[in-house]
């Protein structure tokens, strides 16, 4: 709470109305005037079991939760520790729970949190045709100190369709539990409401308005946890611009299907996770080979196999990557923010486009899937375009002709000078099949320096420097970013100078740029994986020295700011 | 279909500079010709074409016309084809390969885009073996041929393309022979004319791998009746012929898919939805 950030969790079994909480909560603070964050977590069977929502709120904006839960809300304990690990408490910490049919869990007890009973079903049993939820969002309402006001326009907001005896009901069980516990100090008193244009946007959802903003025609995709919402979003949308949704047969057609959009003239995408970029990985290669755009969006979860379909993990890095059979260059990129996610995802579109190649997005569960206040995200202009084949161009044409920009002006089916045909198959500068050692050559240099000499401009990462001389940076990249920059920015307060370099481009990789950075620091790298795949990855090319020490940590569970500043202090010793 | 602003093309105007890889005599060089021919009597602009393909010998076919085509990777041209014609619904979209490349690896997406009926048609040149990889069975491969790869025979039934596609939901399925040019020919352009999802099967002989395919010559047969478009009738026919049959065994009309897309919303509108 010293840094204004107040962090609050509802947890409950399936139907309890856990998440309900969460979005309506979401929903009063950006109605009150303020920024939040919130995370959601389920069991691993998806559908109908236990789930609980951790909301963090402040007057600034914030995406991340906090390390501490300050307000927790338990409608009942069933399932509570397939979660405990996510929910932290400790003596700082408030819990309130339905005393009326659970008793109190002792790890909860353990924690030495300030506990109150309360019984929801004989205040259920007084208002007629209530739900305990309802009772529970009036107590955290005046827990934390939002206005009645702002609790029942979110609620108009949410729950829209309901009929009207049921929103009066509603409001009357919401207002008795609003004054059911001795009145508390608000903690928003000395909170300044923002009037900046505020967004209520998941980041899944800002994937998909960014893709819109890129200009994707087609999205050819099949189900897949955690990435489905960016379909879901795209599909009643993406037809009302003249665009297309495929329900794929699987992620092997979904893939193919892009390429054939694409080849089509249309900028076309996709969007899966883990276990689908496996099965999209041949074709991927297809649309390196034949210099077919393509975006591929890649909510990663744990791993591997099934793993951890529902909580988060940055490990399909070396995947994303390494992937390919043959040598494939693509371009790997990664938004550091729900917010960023936007405009990361309007420039991945423009990079597969300008360059006729594969671009491959790694988003995660938690960007994904969590929603947040965010100030407005103004659209952005990054210039990137295909390069077409001029209708009435010269004959005969060169599909992929060597150019100084080593990127050939592409032919869109219709077009008359333009007849070729793309092939997977190593080929000459006329797309003719072609096994011989000098065409490979040409045609590999070709693919290769396309990417290498790129101008990607200062898109390529967020570098937050201290101001003064700092002896340490810290590198980390995707979600990571929320904890890190938060642990940076704590240190900065403390009078301890660190730089921070966040990298959004990660293939190729700025090796010249980030060694110019790290010049003289103690490296350390942050990232959310258990071998340390960035770590690796970075050292590999060269970009860090082998004194650089890394900080990684598996998934699902995010990494604490609190243990990122211990680790960068104890580095600077 | 037919565009007559179009100068008159030939066959030969539809056929690119590139020599087929095929051995001599393979049946697949009667296909292209048939193909050609067929596009010439359509008078289809060569680049409204798209000619999407996977892997195997036939799967080259997109470089030996003079179109759009593309050469994708092994088993995934139906997807491919899928693809653009949902962005591109002015193209003709032809999508070729062999057996293994559709029935065996691709068997997945034929079955989806004989369910899908979009308007496209799919022409596959089946010699009942692997020929490109020297000579493994395929789906169509008789149980009991012996070869390296299956020195027993495989000892599993065969694939029956005509049947599946029946029960997917295609609604145009026909059987060729690459050593009827003519009846080809005229199989390929009413494929090509029908809305929807058309299948084109043609036994086309492997020389090379399976020279006793070359009896197919004296075999084959035409079935000389009116398409059906009842199911029932279709499936009795497509079960009780011996394979040998040439025609078309089902012809229907049937709901395409195509995406409905309007342009009635800008992005502006979307991003209104996030105010607070």
């Amino acid at each position: 709470m010293k840094d204004r950030i107040i962090t609050v969790s509802v947890s409950g079994s399936g139907g309890s109305g856990a998440v309900t909480i969460g979005l309506i909560l979401l929903k009063s603070i950006a109605n009150a005037g303020f920024y939040g964050y919130m995370s959601r977590s389920s069991g691993p069977q998806i559908r109908g079991g236990e789930s609980s929502v951790i909301v963090s709120f402040s007057d600034h904006p914030v995406e991340r939760n906090a390390d501490c839960i300050d307000l927790y809300f338990a409608l009942d304990w069933r399932g509570f520790e397939r979660f405990s690990d996510e929910i932290p408490l400790n003596s700082d910490s408030c819990v309130i729970f339905d005393s009326s049919h659970d008793t109190l869990p002792d790890m909860v007890a353990k924690t030495g949190a300030k506990i109150i009973e309360v019984d929801l079903k004989e205040q259920v049993k007084q208002i007629k045709g209530s739900l305990p939820n309802s009772f529970a969002m009036g107590i955290l309402a005046a827990q934390i100190g939002l206005s009645l006001e702002s609790i029942f326009k979110a609620l108009q907001q949410t729950l829209h369709q309901k009929d009207e005896a049921f929103m009066e009901d509603t409001f009357r069980a919401i207002e008795a539990g609003y004054t059911l516990l001795r009145e508390s100090p608000s903690l928003l008193s000395n909170w300044q409401p923002s009037s900046q244009p505020r967004w209520n946007i998941s980041g899944n959802e800002a994937c998909g308005l960014g893709a819109l903003r890129g200009g994707i025609q087609l999205v050819a995709a099949y189900p897949i946890t955690p990435a489905s919402d960016i379909v879901e979003y795209l599909a009643p949308r993406l037809e009302k611009v003249g665009g297309t949704v495929l329900i794929a047969e699987d992620e092997l057609a979904a893939m193919n299907m892009v390429i054939g959009g694409s080849f089509g003239g249309k900028a076309s995408m996709t969007a899966t996770s883990g276990p689908g970029i496996s099965l999209m990985t041949e074709a991927m290669g297809l649309a390196v080979a034949s210099e077919t755009p393509a975006l591929v969006v890649n909510v990663m979860r744990g791993g591997p196999s099934t793993g951890i379909p529902t909580k988060s993990e940055q490990t399909d890095l070396n995947q994303a990557l390494f992937g390919m059979h043959g040598e494939a260059p693509h371009v790997v990129v990664a938004p550091l923010s729900i917010a960023d996610t936007v405009s990361v995802t309007q420039w991945a579109v423009g990079l597969a486009e300008a360059m006729q190649i594969l671009v491959i997005l790694l988003s995660d569960q938690r960007l994904g899937q969590s929603r947040a206040i965010i100030d407005a995200v103004p659209a952005k202009v990054y210039g990137l375009q295909r390069k077409v084949l001029a209708e009435g161009s010269a004959e005969p044409y060169e599909r992929y002709a060597v150019t100084e920009d080593s990127i050939s002006p592409m032919a869109i089916p219709g077009n008359r000078q333009g007849l070729y045909t793309a092939d997977g198959l190593e080929h000459t500068a006329t797309g003719k099949p072609s096994s011989m050692a000098s065409d490979h050559l040409q045609q590999l240099r070709k693919r290769e320096s396309k990417v290498a000499q790129f101008d990607y401009k200062n898109e390529w990462a967020e570098i937050l420097t201290s101001g003064k001389r700092s002896r340490a940076i810290v590198l980390t990249w995707g979600s990571t970013f929320g904890s890190v920059k938060e642990a940076v920015m704590e240190l900065h307060r403390e009078g301890i100078a660190v730089d921070l370099l966040a990298i959004r481009l990660l293939m190729p990789l700025r090796v010249d740029a980030i060694k110019k950075l790290c010049e003289d620091k103690q490296v350390i790298v942050v990232e959310q994986s258990y071998s340390g795949q960035f770590y690796h990855y970075c050292l590999g090319r060269g970009a860090i020295g082998a004194s650089s020490l890394s900080l990684a940590e598996a998934g699902p569970l995010m990494l604490k700011k609190s243990d990122i500043k211990h680790f960068i202090k104890e580095a600077l010793i | 279909m037919r565009d007559m602003t179009q100068e008159t093309l030939t066959a030969k105007d539809y056929l690119s500079d590139i020599r087929p890889i095929w051995c001599p005599g393979c049946g697949h060089f009667f296909i292209l010709r048939a193909l050609a021919q067929a596009f010439a009597w359509l008078k289809l602009p060569k680049e409204q074409i798209g000619l999407i393909s996977g892997i195997g010998c036939s799967s080259r076919i997109p470089a030996y016309i003079n179109a759009y085509g593309f050469h994708g990777v092994h088993g995934r041209a139906l997807a491919l084809g899928t693809g653009l014609k949902a962005v591109r619904p002015d193209m003709h979209v032809i999508v070729a390969g062999g057996d293994g490349d559709g029935y065996s690896i691709g068997g997945n997406h034929f079955i989806h885009a004989c369910r899908r009926n979009m308007d496209m048609t799919y022409i596959v040149m089946d010699n009942e073996v692997y020929g490109m990889t020297k000579g493994q069975p395929s789906p169509t491969t008789e149980p009991d041929w012996e070869s390296k790869f299956a020195p027993h025979g495989t000892g599993i039934r065969t694939f029956n393309p005509l049947g599946v596609a029946l029960a997917s939901g295609a609604s145009f399925i026909a059987r060729g022979f690459a050593g009827d040019p003519n009846g080809l020919t005229k199989l390929i352009v009413e494929a090509i004319e029908h809305k929807g999802f058309s299948l084109v099967e043609i036994k086309s002989p492997c020389v090379t791998f399976r020279p006793e395919e070359k009896e197919w010559s004296k075999t084959m047969r035409k079935m000389n009746v009116v398409p059906t478009d009842d199911v029932v009738e279709a499936a009795r026919k497509i079960h009780s012929s011996d394979g040998l049959d040439t025609g078309i065994f089902y012809q229907a009309t049937l709901p395409v898919f195509e995406p409905h897309s309007t342009k009635g919303k800008t992005v502006l509108d979307f991003e209104k939805e996030f105010e607070v």
